[in-house]
């Protein structure tokens, strides 16, 4: 399924996925992305399906192309060669914080939410449900360059959603956050699976990989 | 138009919650009137005038800057390319016009001009000329200290260079600088003044539009099935 040089494998599924109706139809189709900077290639023919319902997770070290990967299926970055479908919507949650720091998360929430034509207190009360998933209660009137880091990301995350995306893509989305807010990110990534999103995840955090149902190793190198 | 109405409300909100910016936003444009105030006259309008273009198209150009980032997750999120610009175009003009009409007042009640409602009218272009180009130059240097050594050097230009000569015409805000010699002194073509406002106004917006459209299309290697 992926190329040469990245190494794709299939993990048991998540103990906590269990099959059920899907009111999604979530889907990912990567067909032999290559992609280079100047002379420089970091994807070379890559491809992979994510299909409703399942995760991924795309592994390698710094600078292997993995957040550019996640660029190229969001639609940020062209590939030089390579096609991406997607079923359903797109939601893309960044490394770097894509938020105004001068609006409140309100604020954002709102933003985000009238994209999909929901009005500001519907955009804030659905917001809210994925915020508390994470242990985190919207604050009001603080403008977001006053929120901790890891408070940001729970932001950046919960923007992501408001979409409503069937396909979920997420560049390392946990970073700053503490240990409980972590196991509940997991937590959700199984219910957007249960929910038929296809969701593919950047991570370093290797010890977790047995919580996604496959992994994509773009250094070349098959994760233990 | 998906996002015009928000993305304009949100431009104002991150704008007004930089307070520091919304005082010097007011004060710029009073420092440069209250140093040349006792001079001859007229020219403490000029640079009234000057002061507002800096201090609006340096605005505009941060409001474009500051969004660089979110904008491509909102286009993701449902919000099209022309919402979103014209929504910025419409904050930002509408605070230039704004500050341009404070201004307008002080100088109606401070100074004696030839034609008073020519100098409101510089000032009001002033004001708003200088959100599309501050937009526009946002649009194309993506990084902030090039976009304001651009910004100075424009409106700086206008202000040194000859109006007589061509090349003056050819620069953005030479309406203002027609419109405030035919407040001050009488002289200027006040409707040639007006077709440039209008023209260069509608001119870089469109530039800028076409710009931010291509900087946030829809990539051709992405295909959509079945998107809700």
């Amino acid at each position: 399924m992926a190329s040469d040089d990245a190494v794709f494998r299939s993990v048991p599924a998540p103990a906590s996925s269990p099959t059920v109706p899907s009111p999604k139809v979530g889907g990912l189709e990567v067909r032999s992305v290559t992609k280079s900077y100047g002379r420089r290639r970091v994807l070379t023919d890559i491809s992979f399906h994510v299909p409703a319902g399942r995760s991924l997770a795309v592994v390698g070290a710094n600078g292997c192309g993995k957040s550019t990967l996640l660029k190229v299926c969001a639609g940020l970055v062209s590939p030089d060669r390579g096609t991406v479908r997607v079923h359903g919507r797109l939601g893309y949650c960044p490394q770097e914080m894509g938020l105004d720091g001068f609006l409140t998360s309100e604020d954002h929430l709102a933003w985000f939410g009238r994209g999909r034509g929901l009005s500001r207190r519907a955009a804030v009360a659905e917001g809210s449900r994925v915020a508390a998933a994470l242990d985190w209660s919207v604050p009001r009137r603080q403008q977001v360059r006053h929120l901790s880091g890891g408070t940001r990301q729970k932001l950046n995350v919960t923007t992501t959603m408001l979409s409503d995306p069937g396909v979920v893509l997420l560049d390392e989305p946990y970073q700053g956050f503490d240990h409980g807010s972590y196991l509940d990110f997991w937590g959700l990534v199984d219910q957007w699976c249960d929910e038929g999103r296809a969701v593919v995840i950047v991570t370093h955090m290797l010890h977790e990989l047995n919580r996604v149902h496959d992994v994509l190793d773009l250094s070349g190198t098959e994760v233990d | 138009m998906r996002g015009l109405a928000v993305t304009a409300q949100m431009t104002l909100r991150d704008l007004l919650g930089r307070r520091t910016v919304v005082l010097l936003l007011v004060l710029v444009p009073l420092v440069f009137y209250a140093a040349r105030r006792d001079d001859f006259q007229g020219q403490a309008i000029r640079f009234a005038s000057l002061g507002l273009a800096w201090a609006v198209s340096t605005v505009a150009l941060f409001a474009t800057n500051s969004v660089r980032a979110l904008e491509p997750r909102l286009r993701l999120a449902g919000h099209s390319s022309v919402g979103l610009y014209l929504g910025r175009l419409t904050s930002t003009v509408g605070l230039g016009a704004f500050v341009a009409a404070l201004y307008a007042v002080l100088v109606t009640l401070d100074q004696e001009t030839v034609n008073p409602w020519s100098a409101v009218l510089a000032l009001v272009a002033s004001g708003t000329i200088a959100a599309v180009l501050g937009l526009l130059v946002g649009a194309v240097i993506p990084r902030e200290l090039e976009g304001m050594l651009v910004l100075i050097t424009i409106v700086g230009l206008q202000m040194i260079i000859d109006p007589t000569k061509a090349v003056a015409e050819a620069l953005p805000l030479w309406s203002t600088r027609e419109l405030v010699g035919h407040a001050v002194d009488g002289v200027g073509d006040v409707d040639a003044a007006i077709v440039h406002w209008v023209a260069y106004g509608v001119g870089m917006a469109v530039v800028a539009l076409a710009i931010t459209a291509v900087r946030l299309r829809r990539r051709r290697h992405l295909e959509y099935v079945g998107a809700a």
